[in-house]
């Protein structure tokens, strides 16, 4: 390393500066000036964070906001070189740290991440598109899912309900599946029930309608099995219309 | 049109920044006609979807410059290996020529600041610098064009801005970003002769030229925001730029508060006219 450890500590003190707010610079730095590295700064992170987590933001008063977005920018390093993946350590940041407890916001959680994962597939890197079939037997064909889509798992029901009227002391189990439309890249996100959770999972175990159906009703007991399989059938074919269900292994 | 346009010469030529506010409306209307486009790599690699399909299709139309943000050439702190990884991968794959960076850091002690800070303008810094960029360049495998940036506060200086500019672009033996709005914001926060100052620089290693808007906030004080017109005085000093050197491309930057296309290509026009005026003559009796 050739750069001395005064010119390091100078260094390393103005990036303190601008992510804390705290100046321990004195003649070193223009006195005047300086506060704008910090506002220049601290404003990427704000604005980046506000247009990723619209919602929260808006639910949450500003004082709030800037506690929660200036504490997470003077304690956490950010780590990712792209500033638009900022969000994700955001979200990380959230659970590592409890903010949904010490802020008595029990679904702050599930939020971000549904407003996080919303950003995260609409930018991820391309998937390799399996190849299908566009025609094929639905109870015994294997079906192809369009491979850029995540399933949420939440305690409330962020995605349907504003955060001011989620009851929470009722949490339940919602379940969301989100994924890239492919023609457009428009990310569509739709509530599913567990049963519908279960069987995108065992649909990418490679399984068809019937043996999911087999499978589930270990899980559920259907009264009625082959309702049960129609019902599963008829939500893949509207999975289908969707762009989600791309169609049948070849 | 457009892979003509692609294989023509950007030098002497102006572009303009690439941005996701304006991509639609760029491509589907004819408007805007710039020579080049430029990007910051860190927001397109790894990109996909919708972002990455619109970007595949303007580079197919037009050559594209990169200018980094994060590669942070002043940090104390290592250089991102994984980070150099994808960028040169990215670079191989939309071939391209230019790639320059700020002589400022936005990373230290293991954190990212999204930001550009100025570097203490001292020996040690010179030499950790040089070495990072031919470090830099020695992976990529192509010199690399380092940006004079604005700044405002000096941060413990025991030289001044054109020697540490040029100690380091020679030293390095990189190529130098001239950006002129930056150099006009520098004159006149540090109360220095812009002139006066570009005259000190390695002319002979610019390699590219920045132009863009600036805001006055402090009666003492420019920001460099890339959010206005460039004002009369910029273009006079970049007209007073180009005498002294060879052909570059030219870049107009404007990251936000977008007017209409008329009046980005009008900037556009009228620094080509610029060029045009200064270059060409000379350009076509050397070639």
């Amino acid at each position: 390393m050739l750069l001395q450890t005064n010119t390091k500590k100078i260094q390393s003190k103005l990036a303190d500066y601008c992510r804390t707010g705290e100046l321990t610079l004195t003649t070193e730095v223009n006195q005047k000036h300086v506060h704008h590295y910090r506002r220049l700064v601290y404003n990427i992170i704000d604005d980046m964070l506000q247009s990723a987590f619209p919602i929260f933001y808006e639910f949450v008063d500003t004082k709030l906001w800037d506690e929660i977005v200036n504490t997470f920018f003077s304690t956490h390093a950010c780590q990712t070189p792209h500033v638009w993946k900022v969000p994700g350590e955001f979200y990380q940041y959230a659970c590592d740290n409890n903010l949904k407890e010490k802020y008595n916001l029990p679904f702050l959680e599930d939020l971000l991440l549904f407003e996080w994962i919303e950003l995260d597939i609409h930018t991820m890197k391309d998937e390799e598109f399996p190849a299908y079939k566009a025609k094929g037997n639905w109870s015994d064909d294997i079906l192809v899912v369009n491979p850029e889509y995540r399933i949420l798992s939440v305690k409330y029901p962020v995605h349907t309900t504003a955060p001011s009227t989620i009851d929470v002391n009722n949490p339940g189990q919602y379940f969301i599946l989100i994924y890239r439309e492919p023609k457009k890249g428009s990310v569509q996100f739709l509530d599913i029930s567990i049963l519908f959770a279960l069987t995108i999972e065992k649909i990418e175990e490679e399984k068809t309608i019937t043996e999911i159906t087999d499978e589930l009703q270990t899980v559920f007991s259907f009264q009625d099995k082959a309702f049960a399989q129609e019902q599963i059938i008829n939500f893949c074919k509207d999975l289908q219309q969707k762009d989600f269900v791309l169609g049948f292994k070849k | 049109m457009t892979q003509v346009k692609k294989m023509k010469s950007i030098q002497g030529k102006t572009g303009i920044g690439f941005r996701k506010d304006f991509a639609e409306e760029f491509l589907n209307e004819n408007i805007l006609q710039p020579n080049f486009i430029e990007v910051a790599p860190e927001n397109w690699i790894d990109m996909g979807g919708y972002w990455k399909r619109i970007f595949d299709k303007v580079t197919e139309q037009y050559p594209l410059t990169c200018h980094g943000l994060s590669l942070s050439i002043g940090s104390p702190d290592e250089l991102d290996w994984d980070f150099l990884k994808k960028l040169k991968v990215f670079l191989k794959q939309y071939k391209v020529k230019i790639y320059s960076e700020h002589l400022s850091y936005a990373k230290c002690d293991n954190a990212h600041l999204y930001d550009l800070l100025p570097i203490p303008f001292r020996d040690d810094a010179v030499n950790h610098i040089i070495e990072r960029i031919k470090t830099v360049q020695d992976f990529l495998e192509q010199k690399i064009a380092i940006e004079n940036v604005s700044y405002y506060t000096a941060v413990a200086a025991e030289m001044d801005e054109p020697t540490f500019i040029s100690n380091i672009v020679n030293g390095a033996d990189c190529n130098l970003l001239l950006d002129v709005n930056n150099v006009y914001v520098n004159a006149f926060n540090h109360k220095y002769d812009a002139k006066e100052f570009i005259k000190k620089l390695p002319l002979d290693k610019v390699a590219y030229i920045h132009m863009a808007g600036h805001l006055q906030v402090e009666e003492d004080l420019i920001i460099d925001t890339h959010g206005k017109n460039i004002i009369d005085p910029v273009f006079d000093l970049f007209d007073y730029t180009t005498r002294l050197i060879k052909p570059v491309p030219v870049l107009l930057e404007r990251d936000f508060n977008f007017p209409e296309f008329n009046e980005l290509q009008g900037e556009l026009n009228r620094l080509q006219k610029i060029c045009n005026n200064v270059w060409t003559p000379q350009h076509a009796a050397t070639n």
